[in-house]
């Protein structure tokens, strides 16, 4: 499953407007850390497509959304319900940590 | 659900230790398995320009070695597994290791390559605002700063970088270091002076963090404290890069092998086996073993060094 790309243009359809759930992976490319996050959310997407939708926002396309979401740090994942953010974390995690995170907040 | 699975020789870590143990091994047809961990690449991977890995004349950048190192240890057949140990368990034979993936490796040798993690102050204030305006990887966040004032705390080869590299980046840069002098390279002084006579750097020299201020919007100062008179004065900045030093990944291992000031012990000299830890068939190389020299290179010997050391061990098993 790919992912959808989220950027400036498109980020109130992809996140604020959608009905299920949204985990968007703040990555850039120049940002190892992000490396690991993007696969091991993608590998969750996969496994349970129908429980959230994943969107990936690099950097470069998202720089003045990131500044209204007040993001300082990659990676970055953001969770959002109803299009209201619910959780955020900064930081390389692995994928079963992330997979607990969802659970905790989903 | 828990999946087992047996290998002769597995390498924890994916920094230069882990991958040059990795090429060394299988050269040996050990077959190895390296386990990347969290941080794969290690701490390279969140560094830019690497100017004294000899051979590459004219540097390179930390990322793009860590790659080559790994296509390096893929061409001679490792495994490479992503995954982070979590337990250990070394006091019987075969090893066991337990996996975030709820994957259970066990093994007859065992070389640690599991690095050393950034540290940080331990300030409440430093842990709030993180990924709010503190970090530990410029080159990971130094794009959120674009034309705005940081401070980059500490005053190693690691502080000195950050603080280069934000310079380019930042409005201004505040270095704040709590002694007069700096355990930095030489040449990465002399640069860092260059910057602040181009007044692009600033020097906060005896001075420690005190606290990271800021609201809901993050971090929008820092009170700075000097180490004599305890005076403290306020920056007005909007990030804070901490750059203090690394802690050697061993949590796992306490309580299972010997340690010498939160590092593992391995028995050094010249008598070979020099990689050796308090466990038979247990090696350590690179950071997670070694207080003093900590370089990518020293960490690439060790990790051949492990490799040669687990190799003798295992043809001795089998004999």
């Amino acid at each position: 499953m790919e992912p959808i790309e989220v950027n400036d243009s498109n980020y109130q359809r992809e996140v604020l407007d959608a009905e299920q759930p949204v985990l968007v992976d703040i990555w850039a490319p120049w940002c190892g850390p992000c490396k690991l996050v993007g696969p091991a959310a993608i590998r969750l997407a996969s496994r349970n497509p129908d429980r959230f939708k994943l969107v990936m926002a690099n950097m470069e396309d998202f720089e003045q959304t990131a500044a209204i979401l007040n993001v300082r740090a990659t990676p970055t994942l953001l969770l959002f319900k109803n299009g209201e953010e619910i959780a955020r974390r900064s930081g390389a995690v692995m994928e079963s940590q992330l997979s607990n995170w969802l659970d905790q907040n989903l | 659900m828990t999946e087992l699975r047996h290998e002769s020789l597995i390498i924890l870590g994916s920094g230069p230790a882990g991958y040059a143990a990795a090429v060394y091994a299988a050269r040996a047809n050990l077959e190895p398995v390296l386990i990347t961990g969290m941080v794969m690449g290690g701490q390279l991977t969140t560094t830019t320009d690497v100017d004294n890995w000899p051979g590459d004349v004219e540097g390179l950048q930390g990322p793009d070695l860590m790659n080559r190192m790994q296509q390096h240890a893929e061409r001679f057949a490792t495994e490479i597994v992503y995954d982070h140990i979590s337990r250990v368990d070394l006091s019987r034979r075969p090893f066991i290791l337990q996996g975030e993936s709820q994957t259970h490796y066990t093994c007859d040798a065992l070389i640690v390559a599991t690095g050393a993690s950034a540290m940080y102050l331990g300030l409440d204030s430093e842990q709030a605002f993180m990924g709010k305006g503190v970090s530990a990887c410029a080159t990971c966040d130094g794009f959120f700063y674009r034309d705005q004032k940081v401070a980059v705390v500490g005053g190693g080869n690691t502080a000195i970088e950050e603080a280069l590299y934000l310079s380019n980046i930042a409005a201004e840069v505040t270095l704040v270091h709590r002694r007069e002098g700096m355990r930095a390279e030489k040449i990465l002084q002399d640069k860092l002076h260059q910057k602040v006579a181009e007044g692009k750097v600033k020097l906060c020299l005896n001075h420690i963090l005190d606290e990271v201020l800021g609201d809901d919007a993050g971090v929008n100062a820092i009170r700075v404290k000097h180490v004599d008179s305890g005076t403290t004065q306020l920056l007005d900045l909007a990030g804070v890069f901490i750059a203090i030093g690394h802690r050697p990944n061993t949590e796992i291992f306490d309580g299972h092998l010997t340690m010498n000031n939160g590092y593992i012990s391995i028995k050094s000299g010249l008598e070979g086996d020099a990689t050796a830890c308090s466990v038979p068939g247990v090696f350590a190389a690179g950071d997670v073993a070694d207080q003093v020299y900590r370089q990518a290179v020293t960490s690439a010997g060790f990790g051949c060094m492990a490799a040669l050391d687990a190799e003798k061990y295992l043809d001795n098993l089998d004999a």
